[in-house]
């Protein structure tokens, strides 16, 4: 059965039409890449999936497993499995990464009927994670995001993901604003997270991620549809063509 | 059959107080407080608390003056305490009336003095080994000055849940090089309460507050700096929050009077069910006093459709040279933290209160955290 199933998608922001008609599939195991121009609709769908308010469904169904997603509020999709990597990710100023952290693997556990993972425990893996992701672990005592820098902000998203291990990761332009250091831990992260039972969506501009996070299809998105797939030669041809081709 | 005036009552304060008692020249402060009425400055810095209320709350507590504070922490070396009566009363009374803000913008601090039956000197020439307790439980009036000798530094915690209508004065002096870490949690309660505090910094003192509030049925709590002399430094801090029923008036003035002085002021207000609070952050930079540097932040959240928030901002300033900033804003709580809370699982009730809490947290100091901020927290929507 496939992990996530979109049907015929459309998606209104303020009343304008952004997605018209979106369909896509992806398998447990599977490494996705959706590229496409701006305003194509790529970031919309990343919130679409995570049920941000003010994203408005006209028709169409997601599916994620076997709960038609759409139903879910976010907390619920999020405890579903579901896990979104911000783009702009904000800073909650006064809540501590570790409290933020503790709360939202807490909520996830009894959500699911898992006992809480005791403090010290919780601590050692957070702290292990931040290392593996070049984050100072004094970053974890300041509030979520605050002060960070954006290569930091992203760093400090795939540390919530590789914590929260959901069934589907959607990364967001996970790749935008970092320098080949940070994309580089970013990559090697989510390489680390791939696994038979899980799946990643990633959504981003450039090919130049792909290079390092090596997907199983790539979809172009363009005017609100997926307009065409392929393999990574696709992604490739992108690269050297631009998206000019895709209006003609 | 009209009533009697305003006037009327003020002497009437006056003279139930001062029978007995003759530590303080009750006329004169009875006087420069009837001066004031035909201000309409007095009218305006009354506006979230009406003369009238504040006037029963003293003609109650002057009719039933069992003040009940108990001082811990006073028993040490370096500290001493004596009644007000014991001073020089021949100068007491300019003394005090030198410390206290203009009633016009103020009035409680000389209503407050006007009702106490007695006070209370604590006079610090040492730096104590533990902090100062005042634990301030009864009802009445009360006047508490604490003075603190040169380079000596002290901790004042301060807590007030009066049972009965309570009116209290604190004054604090500052010497040279002085510093005092002032920590003060206002309890909730059905009980009307004013309460004033006059602080006056000399040369590189500083003085630190730390005050945490949660409105009761009505209560107003005036703060007013001075300072006074070059180099002397003022940071206040504030947490409080305003449920169903409640009111909290905090009206704050703090004097630059000298060059090189420094002002913080960082209050956190939270709105969490249908009453009444407000903020009124003053800072008063005076000619002459060039370099003087003042910042001020008031946000307030508005937890509840019904919940009043005030908060006015003001400026005066009257030398060139200075650094002044302040900024006050009343909203919502942040919906894009919220988001990112869900999107990782937590629910949105929980999302709220944590985000609430960080809030209130960001004003409150770690010696009021442990045995006072439930207080705040508890109130919060669950």
């Amino acid at each position: 059965m496939s992990l996530l199933e979109i049907r015929s998608l459309h998606v209104e922001v303020e009343g304008k039409p952004i997605l018209k008609g979106l369909d896509l599939t992806i398998g447990a195991g599977e490494v996705h890449a959706i590229m496409g121009p701006n305003g194509s609709g790529k970031s919309t769908l990343a919130n679409v999936l995570a049920g941000r308010p003010g994203y408005e469904i006209v028709s169409g169904s997601i599916r994620f497993g076997d709960q038609d997603l759409t139903a879910l509020e976010p907390h619920q999709r999020a405890h579903a499995g579901l896990f979104l990597a911000f783009q702009y990710p904000t800073e909650i100023p006064g809540v501590s990464n570790m409290e933020f952290l503790k709360a939202a693997l807490d909520h996830q556990h009894a959500a699911r009927g898992q006992p809480a993972m005791n403090a010290a425990a919780f601590m050692k893996q957070v702290r292990s994670l931040a290392a593996s992701l070049d984050l100072n672990p004094e970053f974890l005592k300041r509030g979520v995001n605050e002060g960070f820098s954006g290569g930091e902000k992203k760093r400090n998203e795939i540390l919530q993901m590789l914590l929260l291990a959901p069934r589907l990761a959607v990364l967001d332009e996970t790749d935008s604003g970092l320098d080949i250091d940070a994309l580089q831990t970013v990559a090697d992260g989510v390489n680390r997270f791939r696994a038979p039972d899980n799946a990643v969506l990633m959504i981003t501009h450039y090919q130049r991620l792909l290079n390092h996070i090596v997907p199983d299809q790539v979809h172009v998105l363009a005017a609100g549809r997926i307009v065409r797939s392929g393999g990574r030669e696709l992604a490739e041809m992108l690269e050297a063509q631009g998206y000019g081709w895709i209006d003609a | 059959m009209t009533g009697p005036t305003e006037g009327e009552r003020i002497l009437r304060i006056a003279e139930r107080a001062a029978a007995g008692s003759h530590w303080l020249d009750h006329r004169a402060v009875a006087e420069r407080l009837h001066a004031t009425q035909a201000s309409p400055v007095h009218r305006e810095s009354l506006r979230h608390t009406a003369f009238d209320a504040l006037l029963r709350i003293f003609e109650d507590v002057a009719a039933d003056a069992t003040i009940d504070a108990v001082f811990t922490g006073i028993e040490q070396p370096g500290v001493f305490c004596s009644p007000l009566a014991a001073v020089d009363t021949g100068t007491l009374t300019g003394h005090l009336l030198d410390n206290l803000p203009e009633p016009t913008r103020h009035a409680g601090a000389d209503l407050a003095l006007l009702a106490a039956p007695s006070g209370r000197l604590i006079d610090v020439s040492a730096t104590p080994a533990s902090p100062l307790h005042i634990g301030d439980t009864g009802q009445g009036a009360a006047v508490t000055v604490v003075r603190v000798q040169r380079g000596v530094t002290a901790e004042l915690i301060e807590r007030v849940a009066p049972t009965g209508p309570r009116g209290g004065l604190l004054i604090i002096e500052l010497a040279h090089d002085a510093t005092l870490n002032h920590y003060r949690a206002v309890a909730p309660g059905a009980t009307a309460l004013w309460l004033g505090t006059s602080v006056r910094v000399a040369k590189g003192a500083c003085y630190r507050a730390n005050l945490i509030a949660r409105g009761r049925s009505r209560a107003r709590l005036e703060t007013h700096v001075v300072l006074a002399e070059p180099h002397s430094r003022a940071d206040l801090t504030g947490a409080s929050v305003v449920t169903d029923g409640e009111h909290l008036d905090q009206p704050v003035i703090i004097e630059h009077r000298a060059p090189d002085t420094t002002s913080t002021q960082r209050f956190h207000g939270i709105g969490a069910g249908k009453g009444r609070s407000s903020f009124n952050g003053r800072i008063h930079i005076h000619a002459g006093a060039v370099r003087s540097d003042a910042w001020l932040g008031n946000r307030n959240l508005a937890l509840h459709p019904d919940a009043e928030i005030n908060t006015k901002p003001e400026l005066e300033i009257y030398t060139d040279d200075v650094r002044c900033a302040h900024g006050a804003t009343i909203g919502q709580l942040d919906a894009e933290a919220l988001f990112l809370m869900q999107s990782r699982g937590i629910p949105e009730a929980a999302a709220r209160q944590l985000l609430a809490h960080a809030f209130l947290r960001a004003c409150i100091a770690a010696p009021l955290e442990a045995a006072h901020a439930e207080e705040l927290l508890g109130a919060l929507p669950a």
